[in-house]
Parts: C-alpha cells; sequence; structure tokens
C-alpha cells in the first residue's frame, strides 16, 4: 500500500519538473482545483454517514463533528480544532458511560 | 556555508513549526489505530504527503480497500501537477537527476514559500528548504508513533475521531467560492447513497462527480 501511494503521490510532482507541456496542464487546471473539497466532504461523509448501523457512538460522532465545523469555520486553525474534537469527544464519551 | 543554502533553511522555519506538531499527531494516530511504527515513518518518507497519509490511516480503521486508498491518494495528489509547474518554470540549474530528488519535496507549504518569490529560485535554494521540511516531517512522525505506545482504550477511540476533526478543517480552508461549497454539499450527500450500492468506491466516484459538477457549476455562472 505504501509503495503504490509513493508512485501516484510522485507521478504529479515529478512529470511537469522533466516533461509536461504547461498548456496541458492550465486546461484541467479548472478541474484540479475542486477536488480537495470533493475528496475531504466525501471522506467525512463516509465517517458519519457511511456506517450500517446507527447507536450512540454515532450520535457523539456527528455532534462532536459539528463542534469541530463550527471552530473549523471561526478560527480556521488546523492543530486547535483537533485538540476541540479530541477533548469534546472524551468529555462526551465520559459524561455518557 | 551557500547563501542560497542558509536562505532555504532559514524559510524552511515557519514551515517546520507546523510540520512537526501535525507529523507527531500523525504518528500517535497511525500507531494508536494498529499501524506499527516501521509502517508509520515509512509512511511519511515515501508518502510525504499529509492529508493523503491521514486519509489512509482513517480509511483503514474503517475497512477501505487497499485500492481505493492509492486511487484517492492519487486524486488528492494531482493538484501537485499544478505546484510543480510553477516551480518548474522558476528554477534556476538542476539536471534531470537533480529535479528527480526535488520532485519529491513539493508540498503545498514549501510551494507556498516559493510561489511568493517573484525572482527565479536556485536549485541550492529548493533542495535545502526541500530537506529540512522533509526531515522534519519523518523526525515529527518518529516522536509521535514511539509516544502513542499503549495509550488507553478511551484515548485511541477519540483520537480515530480527531482524524474527523483534522478533514474537517482541510474541508474549511479548501472552501473559496460559492462553487466550492455546493461541490461539498453535492460530494457529503453523494457519497452516503453511493455506498449503499458500492461500497468499496463510493469515495473516488464522489471525488470525480463532485470535482466535474464543480466544473460544470463554474460554466453554467460564467455563462449567465
Amino acid at each position: 500500500m505504501i509503495l503504490g501511494m509513493f508512485i501516484v503521490t510522485y507521478i504529479p510532482r515529478v512529470l511537469p519538473l522533466i516533461a509536461l507541456q504547461k498548456e496541458i496542464i492550465s486546461k484541467i487546471e479548472s478541474w484540479l482545483k475542486y477536488i480537495p473539497t470533493a475528496t475531504f466532504s466525501s471522506i467525512i461523509s463516509m465517517n458519519l454517514l457511511g456506517f450500517t448501523t446507527f447507536g450512540q457512538t454515532e450520535l457523539i460522532k456527528l455532534f462532536t463533528a459539528l463542534i469541530c465545523l463550527i471552530t473549523a469555520v471561526k478560527t480556521k486553525k488546523l492543530i486547535m480544532t483537533m485538540i476541540v474534537g479530541l477533548i469534546v469527544y472524551i468529555a462526551i464519551s465520559l459524561l455518557i458511560v | 556555508m551557500n547563501k542560497d543554502v542558509i536562505r532555504g533553511i532559514k524559510d524552511s522555519t515557519p514551515i517546520i513549526i507546523g510540520y512537526i506538531s501535525i507529523a507527531i499527531a500523525f504518528g500517535v494516530i497511525s500507531t494508536a489505530l494498529g499501524l506499527t511504527p516501521i509502517s508509520t515513518i515509512l509512511m511519511s518518507i515515501f508518502v510525504y504527503a499529509g492529508a493523503s497519509q491521514f486519509i489512509a490511516i482513517n480509511l483503514l480503521s474503517i475497512g477501505a480497500s487497499i485500492l481505493e486508498i492509492i486511487l484517492t491518494t492519487f486524486f488528492v495528489n494531482l493538484r501537485h501537477l499544478l505546484m510543480s509547474t510553477v516551480v518548474s518554470t522558476k528554477i534556476r540549474g538542476g539536471d534531470i537527476k537533480k529535479r528527480l530528488i526535488l520532485a519529491h519535496g513539493i508540498t503545498d507549504e514549501t510551494f507556498a514559500m516559493t510561489a511568493i518569490k517573484s525572482e527565479d529560485i536556485s536549485y541550492l535554494y529548493l533542495i535545502s528548504l526541500y530537506i529540512t521540511c522533509f526531515s522534519s516531517w519523518v523526525f515529527g512522525t518518529a516522536i509521535g508513533a514511539l509516544l502513542a505506545f499503549n495509550l488507553p482504550n478511551i484515548i485511541t477511540d477519540a483520537l480515530s475521531f480527531v482524524l474527523i476533526a483534522f478533514f474537517i478543517v482541510l474541508l474549511i480552508l479548501s472552501i473559496d467560492s460559492k462553487t466550492t461549497i455546493l461541490v461539498a454539499i453535492i460530494s457529503f450527500l453523494v457519497t452516503p447513497i453511493l455506498a449503499l450500492f458500492i461500497k468499496e468506491a463510493s469515495i473516488v466516484i464522489t471525488i470525480i462527480i463532485g470535482s466535474l459538477m464543480g466544473v460544470c457549476i463554474e460554466k453554467c455562472m460564467k455563462t449567465r
């Protein structure tokens, strides 16, 4: 898996440096810029809604994700949002159990 | 020491601070989710792409296939085509062999550092910038992987949730227009529907549908 990931991350990094024409790249530019948004949204959705059972854990995840979303929109800070998510998640888990 | 080398190392300091903290988080979570410290560190050396590495360990933990992980990685990192193209027009010197090494060092952050420079940049400057950033990423991962030894269950559960928090921030940072908001909403809704039918490929198919919808929406808005 790591080797496969290495190959697919290395190709887009190396091609323009040694060969690829600028014209080809500029043609797909408008497509490329939407890929990150689609990817992250899809992965978040898969984690939050892609389960087969629905119980307490899923509810805690959804609620904490909402708090993280608000934190992310307000602060736009990576580590800060991760720490907020960690604390809220542990706090709720402890309260319920 | 060469002037360019010193400038490269100096410019890497703001990036290094961010890299070490995120790499520690990656090392901790990856090991807590069951990857060995060695695999975790190898991933940082060979893949060296923050978002993709977090995606890989997250998808592994929710049972995605290796092929889907690799394809998702491919799409996420296609954006480096643009960055690498800009770097290739600015770089002064460096033959093919040197460029083959240089390519591995291109990331969002090192690119941003070189993109704000108006003048041409030398190979020596780039390679010293890239090597210091790369080392800090691998170093941080190693620290995290060792820290994660024997964590209690509730912490590892919470750490796997932290991945979702990580993706939420990246999603928010990627949103810069009405079109991107629509792409985010469409992708969010399409994924669980696709997952009902083709669980193994729902993320990859959503990426293709969502990004192409973005292009269409952008064209529609222009013509109106």
